[in-house]
């Protein structure tokens, strides 16, 4: 006879068959994401579809905290997960461990999730970033020898500002050994005190070319370095991890030698500034003197004049106190002096009968006998 | 080859102590002979850093990896 199961005792047999299917453990579907709940806990519920079929999808917070993304209904993805019975349903489920957004290739995946991982280390922080010297003396430069980047780089430094030394550490930019190299390079321009700044500089090229610009260990690298760095790798558009961790990133190699030097003609054009300024001041403070010494000789004639004034009258009084006590003057009213025996008459008491008097008036002598 | 030269020193100083001259003779009361000795001073290093930015040549050293 057939054996007889409750429907809990089927779904448990269905569950223990499905799971323990060898090949159907990590198995990869592909299909568009619908039904879309994020529940409270942090799992993620919702179908996987195709044109014709779908499937119930349980992604648990530990793996969705992991995905380079967030998930959204109707995105096109591959999944891998494995398959389970929810018991008190009947109805079969994948338990998506790793869930790709389809047509991005593993590269980029890669690249996400190590963006990611260095980001929450905080290695992009801008808090990291280091200012740039506004007046390089020396620039080390880390790119190939040969080719486009390095002449770029010479021209627009000679253009802007030639007075500048370039320390070329020479280096490898594609292939399995350039990040080596690049290290190295790195590391020794690094180690020079007289370097003030270092540009990592590649020209563009496909994904995989700039590839090793995204390699961890040269990212832990750049975000490290005790100089300035900046990145200039490809072109515009791309963005490699090495950009995310220099403390500039330069859209090309041109624009990281423009970045990394002031320009010689706005220096110029200063300089023209501060040597008319430094004239005006100096006008300004000879003026100033020169108006202070006015100032003084004004006050100095002033001064003289007065006191030239002041001694004029003095010497006008004294002349007329003179005048007043000129002899002569009393002459003119009337009055004369006479003299007896070569003495001033001036008492009775000296005259005698016929002694000789000689007498000044105002124009002359008057001589004369006494007769009593 | 020729060893590097360092012509390029203190141009960012110079810069900085025109400016701080300038300011100087702009706001501060100074003697006269202070003031043209100021000038003076300012003037030898504007026209040096001008020299210095018009002469300058761009130096390439190509490090040889160790």
């Amino acid at each position: 006879m057939q054996q007889q199961f409750t429907v809990r005792q089927l779904n448990q047999l269905v569950k223990t068959l499905l799971e323990s299917a060898p090949f159907l453990r990590q198995i990869q579907v592909k299909g568009e994401i619908s039904n879309l709940t994020r529940h409270s806990s942090g799992h993620y519920y919702f179908s996987l579809k195709d044109e014709e079929s779908q499937v119930s999808c349980v992604l648990f917070r530990a793996q969705a905290a992991a995905l380079p993304f967030e998930p959204e209904a109707g995105d096109k993805v591959v999944a891998t997960a494995d398959i389970s019975v929810y018991l008190p349903r009947g109805n079969y489920q994948l338990l998506v461990t790793a869930l790709e957004k389809e047509g991005l290739g593993e590269l980029y995946l890669r690249f996400v999730q190590l963006k990611n991982k260095l980001a929450a280390e905080g290695l992009f922080d801008a808090a990291r970033k280091q200012p740039l010297p506004r007046f390089p003396k020396v620039i080390g430069v880390v790119t190939s020898p040969t080719g486009a980047v390095i002449r770029d780089i010479q021209n627009t430094l000679s253009r802007r500002y030639p007075a500048v030394q370039l320390l070329l550490a020479p280096s490898r930019v594609q292939g399995n050994e350039a990040v080596a190299e690049l290290l190295a390079a790195l590391h020794s321009l690094d180690a020079r005190p007289e370097v003030d700044l270092i540009v990592l500089a590649r020209g563009g090229g496909s994904l995989e070319d700039l590839w090793c610009f995204n390699d961890e260990r040269l990212v832990r690298a750049v975000a490290t370095l005790r100089k300035p760095i900046i990145s200039a790798i490809g072109h515009e558009t791309d963005f490699t991890l090495v950009d995310f961790a220099a403390d500039l990133r330069a859209p090309t190699p041109t624009a990281a030698a423009e970045l990394s030097v002031p320009d010689r003609g706005e220096l110029l054009a200063q300089l023209d500034e501060l040597e008319q300024r430094l004239a005006k001041n100096l006008r300004a403070v000879l003026w100033s003197y020169q108006q202070y010494t006015d100032e003084l000789a004004d006050k100095a004639a002033n001064a003289l004049r007065q006191q030239l004034r002041r001694q004029k009258q003095q010497l006008e009084g004294e002349a007329s106190r003179l005048t007043a006590l000129d002899y002569r003057s009393v002459l003119r009213r009337g009055f004369s002096i006479t003299e007896i025996d070569g003495q001033r008459l001036t008492s009775v008491q000296q005259a005698a009968k016929g002694k000789k008097l000689s007498s000044w008036v105002a124009d002359g002598r008057v001589n004369s006998t006494i007769d009593e | 080859m020729a060893r590097k030269k360092n012509t390029t020193g203190g141009f960012e100083e110079k810069l900085n102590r025109i400016r701080e001259l300038a300011d100087k003779l702009q706001h501060e009361e100074l003697g006269l002979d202070e003031s043209m000795a100021l000038f003076t001073e300012a003037d030898t290093l504007v026209k040096e850093c001008r020299e210095f930015l018009e002469t300058a040549e761009l130096r390439i050293e190509k490090l040889i990896a160790s």
